[in-house]
């Protein structure tokens, strides 16, 4: 039977996964803190039909041999975590990491994520949380009589209550990064969780020893580059119908062998 | 009997290889650092038309020609030539510039590759996307330990010196083979000598672009023409088939006939 027809549906498969990465990539380009993931391929094993280097006669080697590939698979889905451009938003709970880092969150099941989206928010017990409701850790609590919140570079959180000219600080953020960010699991809802891949997180002082710094007012844009996921779905678009082109003209041929007897 | 037939099925067997060795091109058009395999066609000896001495001397037959027995796939060619480079801006992705290959331990010994799309272990070694560690000069895997910098200051030279924050922590073992036969692809963008008693050499021309993949360098047009003309080559080929069988037919049923 034709290798081709299992050849190109291993194409044909490939690139439903790129265009399955590439819609995903679009469908977030205004999400706050996403990362760009692509696809990554790879060529599947080469059946050796006439091995190269075997000896053919005495002294005489076969330079060159048959191997034909036997398609190819997806090896990895990457996310890139290049920094995305940073937007005012003039919110004074929005804070953009300005670097590397993520904020830690516990989710409601007791596990621990992280995030890159400072849209931070106050739960009914005064607690900053994530719009989902997740505590950022360590747990910081706003007082109710809180006016003014200022967030500065460092992570540390100052409030002024009625009747004092002066701020008084009501805690620290704290960020925590990874040796393979790129290890990390994206769990939706903007949350990442860690992996043995990834490495355990490494806590630390934002804007100190590689830590990015905190910006109040500011929420990350998504890294998306529109034009370049349009190019790679333009591309993966015509990879796929390459692939079905040869799936028929297989076909073809099979037909053809089939009308000889 | 009638030689035309069997040199008709041998053409057709080495199209449907063909259509095999291409459509593996095709299938890997995204692959990085992806290299074609170019397949190769060679005639069946010849055989000697000799036409019979009158005086049934064989010796003296008189040459009046060859024919040829039909085709056959020869060999599969790695067709090293450059593939486009792509930028990506991760700071992990490398593409060589030139004719060079990153090394890679795996456990079936040092292997070769020209997908850079590396990723940090969990311990912050360089590693391949398949979890092998990719080898600096000398010999070793490289650590980058970004536990107190930030992977944004990670720089690679062109000829593959690895800084972090000005420091250098390595160099990337970059080597070239003499030719394009003594490589064979393993799979998993992998390759490794056809021979142990090949050892490439430190390849010192190519140059290594951070921030960049290599594309793959199967080129979808020619492909395309070369799937049309195997599929076409393959119907005339089973036309011949048929034509060489009906004279077959004939031979057999009509010159051979009894007229009653």
């Amino acid at each position: 039977m034709l290798r081709a027809l299992s050849t190109a549906t291993t194409g044909m498969i490939a690139q439903q996964i790129n265009i399955d990465v590439i819609s995903n990539n679009i469908a977030n380009v205004n999400t706050t803190g996403y990362k760009t993931a692509r696809a990554e391929f790879q060529d599947l094993l080469s059946q050796v039909i006439k091995t190269p280097g075997a000896q053919i006669g005495q002294g005489t080697n076969q330079p060159v041999g048959i191997q034909i590939g036997l398609g190819t698979r997806t090896s990895a889905t990457v996310q890139n975590f290049s920094e995305g451009s940073l937007s005012a938003t003039n919110g004074n709970l929005d804070v953009a990491i300005e670097g590397d880092g993520f904020l830690e969150v516990q989710k409601d099941d007791g596990t621990t994520a992280y995030t890159r989206d400072g849209s931070l928010k106050i739960d009914g017990n005064g607690q900053l949380c994530t719009s989902d409701g997740f505590i950022i850790q360590p747990q910081v609590t706003i007082p109710t009589t809180a006016q003014s919140i200022t967030i500065t570079p460092d992570g540390k959180i100052s409030v002024t209550t009625p009747g004092s000219t002066t701020q008084a600080e009501v805690g620290t953020l704290k960020l925590a990064k990874f040796a393979n960010p790129t290890g990390l699991a994206a769990i939706g809802s903007n949350l990442y969780a860690a992996t043995s891949a990834s490495g355990t997180a490494i806590e630390g002082t934002p804007n100190q020893g590689g830590f990015g710094s905190l910006q109040q007012g500011f929420l990350e844009n998504s890294n998306v580059q529109v034009v370049q996921e349009l190019t790679n779905l333009i591309s993966a678009e015509r990879a796929f119908e390459a692939n079905s082109k040869i799936i028929k003209s297989a076909d073809q041929m099979l037909q053809i062998a089939n009308n000889l007897g | 009997m009638v030689s035309g037939i069997d040199a008709a099925a041998t053409g057709m067997i080495a199209q449907q290889l063909n259509i095999d060795v291409i459509s593996n091109n095709l299938a890997n058009v995204n692959t990085a650092g992806f290299k074609e395999l170019i397949p190769v066609f060679k005639n069946i000896s010849d055989i000697d038309l000799k036409e019979k001495n009158k005086d049934n001397n064989l010796n003296k037959d008189k040459n009046i020609g060859t024919i040829s027995a039909g085709s056959t796939l020869d060999s599969t060619i790695l067709d090293l030539k450059q593939g486009a480079l792509k930028k990506t801006d991760n700071k992990l992705d490398f593409a060589v510039n030139g004719g060079g290959f990153f090394a890679v331990k795996t456990p079936e010994g040092e292997l070769y590759t020209r997908d850079g799309s590396f990723s940090l272990s969990n311990d912050g070694t360089l590693v391949t996307k398949d979890g092998y560690p990719v080898l600096g000069q000398s010999g070793s895997g490289i650590k980058i330990n970004t536990s107190n910098t930030s992977i944004d200051k990670l720089s690679v030279n062109e000829d593959g010196s690895i800084f972090l924050d000005k420091q250098q922590l390595d160099k990337l073992k970059i080597v070239d083979f003499s030719k394009a036969t003594d490589l064979t692809t393993v799979g998993n963008s992998l390759y490794k000598p056809v021979d142990s008693s090949i050892k490439p050499t430190e390849d010192k021309n190519s140059k290594v672009d951070q921030g960049f993949l290599e594309g793959s360098n199967s080129n979808t047009i020619e492909t395309m023409i070369n799937t049309i003309s195997a599929t076409r080559t393959y119907e005339t080929l089973s036309k011949v088939l048929k034509a060489t069988e009906g004279t077959l037919e004939k031979a057999v049923n009509d010159v051979g006939r009894v007229k009653e």
